[in-house]
């Protein structure tokens, strides 16, 4: 492992929640409230949650997508926050964010030649010659075919489409990729291709990845370190490992257990959490996870809310169990 | 577990008439669902699977679609020779379905409550259920249908209780936005089981949710239908939920059923060179980089399908034969367990 | 399906580079051809154009679309001569009808050109940039809205004093709120999509997201709006000329004519009616057309 590579500190995001007559705001989701994540050169890092827990919106803001509302993030040593929209622009092109939906990512109305040419067009690597040579390289990078160059997203299957992507995300060169779900809407064994073609690109290129999976298997098998976010916030951070061998954080154990496993003779016994995650956010200064937890010790739990510390090397908890 | 058949799809083969041509989307596919048993049914996507639930119900689009040939039997009747009517009837008191996305399955514009006791209503009696939903809460002006509507309303309270919410006497006159994915869920499922089913049809149930409400859903249909006896024919892209729920499992491949088996059969020795590509997509524990592996290629048009064994083109275990012969029929490999494919003939 | 690459000259090399797009437009043509309704519509079209733009060569009286009289014949009924009757100075309504089909097509396509133009313009920033600027545009949309269109074009040829041209300008510069609105809320929804997120984190630049991303993307629904808006346009312009500060005379126009008819309807039915039928069969082929393009266009019917 190497330097640090993306550094996010301190880092929220509010979005206003309008209402009433005059669509004043009414109050916020916080969507990501006060997280801090360090990425190092080369790695893979992961991003676990169920939906709506802030993991789209932290790698949006990390790439400007989004606004964030507070915070730092800086990629190498330097803060995004602080650059202008065209400074933005330019760095734009160190860091590529492949989507969740490969059937909404890709502009119906554009032939894949043009989706890949695109961001060399914008970052000015060439033209006509070229421009179309380094298409098909990265076309075939990524496991397509050149008589799909002209063809229309429609035209190709969900597995296609995330190639498609992919191939566009690594056009400029990148050096890191933030991964929103890239398998998620893809059948197990697409599934399958395209992680092996992530991890082939990233030994072949030197890639590192933000990957952001709600699939803990996925994560296991794909990354090196761990957060795990509930609510806007990260209750647990280790390298994977240590998460799946050894989960501290009360969600952390029962998401494990739940996780259904490919094996009928070994069905470990479940912890079915009640209820379900609110966006709303939870009491405040109390544990967001309080509702649901099924270790809550109510003293503290419900006066405080627990901050992320080290328990052991290299593994934070958020959780009173552990103080 | 009293084992006699309640479903059994012989053979079962559909077009569909498209622009290109005719897509042959069900070839040859054979099914057996055992009552009290709980049926997983994978493969990739638009392999059929829906298709193949859609035909027990008879509920293919037709036109387009067309059913060439086979024959599926429900409780011994002859589906695919009854009366639209006695369809109806079936459908209303003997099956149960739901479906991948809870949000699309209710109608954003009625209550929770109102939707419910409309199709309750339609199980109990025809001619009035009718009148129920015509008029909707009109209908309740008129005292007959208001009774129906009463005792309608009493029972979807029960199921809603019955199927973990709660408060269901304040939330069943909520519409379906105010309620989250896995509630939405709920609901359809206590609507579908409001009835007296025999088979519950539950097409990817749990794909949009959440691994918590996963398992929460998951552990309600377990208990449900060791309450009520019923059949499943769950259908689902995770071999993990499979893995957990089901007794027998049928693995589909581009329109066709090409392994059929126990559960512990198919996750401990598949036979089928597609059933073992699967096993070895997917990771589990303790799964080291590069050891998972795709199956390389990607599903075949059915417009113009392979010709012999629809797999050959991916199968890594090709022979001459599997591309000149017709496709292969199944053969036992095993008590109660069938593959479709040469190696084993 | 593989693509040669060595090109057969510059057709067989655009052909191969724009297969996907060729392959749509089949597509889409066979599923225009599914609804016999949107078939009709081109039909009855072609024939419009056809009329519009030879009929001037063929009509059996090219003179009387001026200002001829012939008083023997006044007011006669449909007969081997006068297909459609005579009017009151005994000029043909056959070819008075027929020469005014030109016309309004004409005006048609400039009143929705000039229109969705403005509309198109003006709802894009609204709908791309929002904020402020967004918020009076809109407002000046709804005012408009509020108002039928047909009052201020009204208002504006009364100014500028009657004339074919003065309606025709009046209704282009009154037609673009349907279109503004539409257009705002278009953007509104694919500014939205993931693609145009993923425009963004390319680094693509404002203008590029607008035309390559956003545009092409509400095209169809604009499609849609201009063909089934093009009768109404037409419709419209006969209403400025039914109330008489659209076409002057002699010039044929159907509004006109129907107004002028009305004044004989008892008896002259024929002086009213077959510009009313000529009028119909526009606003029905291009609705029924807008239909058709709706059916093609429609992205549910992808994928
Ligand atoms: N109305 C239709 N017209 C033409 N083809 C259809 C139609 N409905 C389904 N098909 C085709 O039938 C095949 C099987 O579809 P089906 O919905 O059963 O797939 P599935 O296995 O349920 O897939 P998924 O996992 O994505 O739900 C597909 O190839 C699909 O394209
Ligand atoms: N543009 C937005 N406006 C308002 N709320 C948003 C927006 N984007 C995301 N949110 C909210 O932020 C929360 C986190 O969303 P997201 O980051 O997409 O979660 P995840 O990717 O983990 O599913 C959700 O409650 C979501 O509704
Ligand atoms: S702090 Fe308390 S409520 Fe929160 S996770 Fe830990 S034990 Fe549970
Ligand atoms: S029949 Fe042949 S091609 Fe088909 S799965 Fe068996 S070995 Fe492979
Ligand atoms: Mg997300
Ligand atoms: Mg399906």
């Amino acid at each position: 492992m190497g330097d640090t590579l993306l550094a996010v500190k301190n880092l929220k995001k509010y979005f206003p929640v309008r209402g009433g007559l005059f669509r004043r705001d009414i109050g916020s989701i916080k969507a990501v409230d006060d997280i801090d994540l360090t990425v190092e050169e080369g790695q893979s890092f992961g991003l676990v949650g169920e939906s709506g827990s802030g993991k789209t919106t932290v790698g949006k803001t990390i790439l400007r997508l989004v606004e964030p509302t507070e915070g730092e993030i800086l990629f190498e040593g330097r803060d995004l926050c602080k650059l202008s929209e065209s400074e933005m622009r330019h760095l734009r092109a160190e860091m590529q964010m492949i989507f969740q939906d490969p059937y909404s990512s890709l502009n119906p109305r554009m032939t894949v030649k043009r989706i890949v040419g695109e961001p060399l067009l914008i970052h000015k690597w060439g033209k006509g010659r070229a421009l179309e040579e380094r298409v098909r390289e990265l076309i075939s990078l990524v496991g397509l075919m050149e008589d799909h160059l002209f063809r229309y997203p429609h035209e190709f299957s969900g597995g296609q489409r995330q190639r498609i992507g992919i191939a566009r995300a690594l056009a400029v060169e990148p050096k890191m990729l933030i991964l929103d779900e890239p398998t998620s809407a893809l059948d197990v064994s697409v599934q399958a291709q395209v992680l092996d073609l992530l991890l082939e690109l990233q030994k072949r290129l030197n890639l590192t990845y933000l990957f952001i999976s709600h699939d803990l298997a996925v994560i296991r098998y794909i990354c090196d370190r761990v957060a795990l976010m509930y609510m806007g916030k990260v209750l647990e951070v280790a390298a994977v490992e240590d998460i799946f061998q050894n989960p501290m954080h009360p969600y952390t154990q029962a998401l494990l257990s739940a996780m259904p496993v490919a094996d009928p003779e070994y069905q470990p016994e479940e912890i079915i959490l009640e209820g379900e995650i609110s966006t709303l956010g939870g009491q405040e200064g109390a544990c967001r996870f309080g509702p649901r937890c099924p270790a809550r010790d109510t003293a503290r739990c419900g006066k405080e809310e627990p901050m992320l510390q080290e328990v052991e090397d290299g593994h934070l908890v958020a959780c009173h169990l552990y103080d | 577990m009293d084992n006699d058949l309640l479903v059994e799809i012989k053979d079962l083969r559909l077009n569909f008439r498209t622009f290109d041509g005719i897509s042959k989307v069900l070839n040859r596919v054979n099914l057996k669902i055992w009552r009290g048993d709980i049926l997983g049914l994978v493969g990739e996507t638009g392999c059929g699977k829906t298709m193949t639930a859609l035909s027990i119900a008879r509920l293919i689009p037709c036109p387009p679609g067309e059913i060439v040939g086979g024959e599926v039997f429900f409780e011994g009747e002859d589906v695919l020779h009854k009366t639209d009517e006695e369809m109806r009837l079936l459908r209303a008191q003997k099956l149960a379905m739901i479906f991948q996305d809870p949000t699309t399955s209710l109608n954003p514009v009625f209550t929770i409550g109102d939707q419910m006791i409309d199709i309750i209503g339609s199980r109990t009696d025809t001619s009035k259920a009718s009148r129920l939903s015509m008029l909707g809460s009109l209908g309740s002006l008129i005292p007959t249908v208001r009774k129906l509507r009463r005792g309608a309303r009493e029972r979807a309270l029960e199921m809603l209780r019955r199927v973990g919410i709660g408060d269901a006497a304040e939330r069943i006159d909520d519409y379906p936005h105010q309620f989250s994915g896995g509630m939405r869920q709920r609901v359809l499922i206590a609507t579908a089981l409001s009835g007296t089913p025999s088979l519950l049809i539950a097409d990817e149930p749990t794909t949009a949710l959440d691994v918590s409400i996963q398992a929460q859903i998951l552990r309600l249909i377990e208990e449900l239908v060791d309450e009520l006896n019923l059949s499943v024919l769950l259908i689902t892209h995770n071999l993990g939920v499979v893995a957990k729920m089901c007794q027998k499992v049928a693995v589909m491949y581009a329109g066709v059923v090409v392994e059929y088996g126990s559960a512990i059969d198919i996750f401990k020795s598949p036979k089928h060179p597609y059933t073992i590509g699967l096993m070895r997509a997917i990771p589990t524990y303790g799964t080291k980089k590069g050891e998972i592996k795709g199956i390389p290629g990607t599903v075949p048009n059915l417009l113009d399908p392979p010709r012999g064994c629809r797999f050959h083109p991916r199968c890594e275990h090709a022979m001459p034969r599997c591309a000149e012969e017709p496709a292969p029929a199944p053969v036992a490999a095993g008590p109660d367990h069938e593959v479709s494919c040469f190696l084993y003939s | 399906m593989s693509v040669a690459v060595e090109a057969r000259g510059w057709w067989g090399r655009w052909r191969a580079e724009n297969q996907g797009l060729i392959e749509e437009w089949r597509r889409s043509l066979y599923r225009f051809r599914q609804s016999r309704l949107s078939v009709l519509g081109v039909a009855i079209i072609i024939f419009l154009l056809f009329v519009a733009f030879t009929g001037r060569y063929w009509v059996p009286y090219p003179d009387d679309a001026g200002f001829t009289t012939h008083v023997e014949i006044r007011l006669q009924g449909p007969s081997r001569d006068n297909l459609f009757g005579t009017d009151e100075y005994g000029r043909d309504v056959f070819t008075r009808t027929v020469w005014a089909t030109q016309t309004s097509l004409i005006a048609g396509t400039v009143i929705v050109l000039v229109g969705g133009f403005i509309g198109i313009i003006l709802g894009g920033i609204a709908g791309y940039f929002g904020g402020r600027v967004s918020e009076v545009i809109m407002r000046l949309t709804d005012i408009m809205l509020a108002m039928p269109g047909i009052f201020l074009a009204l208002a504006i040829t009364a100014a500028l004093g009657p004339s074919i041209l003065h309606a025709m300008l009046a209704l282009s510069i009154t037609w673009w709120p349907g279109y503004c609105r539409l257009v705002q809320a278009q953007v509104l929804s694919v500014r939205e999509e993931d693609y145009v997120e993923a425009a963004r984190g390319i680094g693509a630049s404002r203008p590029r997201i607008i035309f390559n991303h956003i545009l092409p993307n509400c095209l169809s629904a604009i499609m849609v709006k201009a063909s089934m808006d093009f009768g109404f346009a037409v419709l419209s312009l006969a209403a400025l000329g039914f109330i008489g500060v659209g076409a002057q005379p002699p010039v044929p126009e159907w509004g006109a004519m129907i107004s002028k008819g009305r004044e004989f309807l008892p008896y002259g039915w024929w002086y009213s009616t077959f510009p009313g039928i000529a009028m119909f069969l526009t606003v029905f082929g291009f609705n029924i057309l807008g239909d058709g393009f709706r059916d093609v266009l429609d992205p549910r019917a992808r994928r």
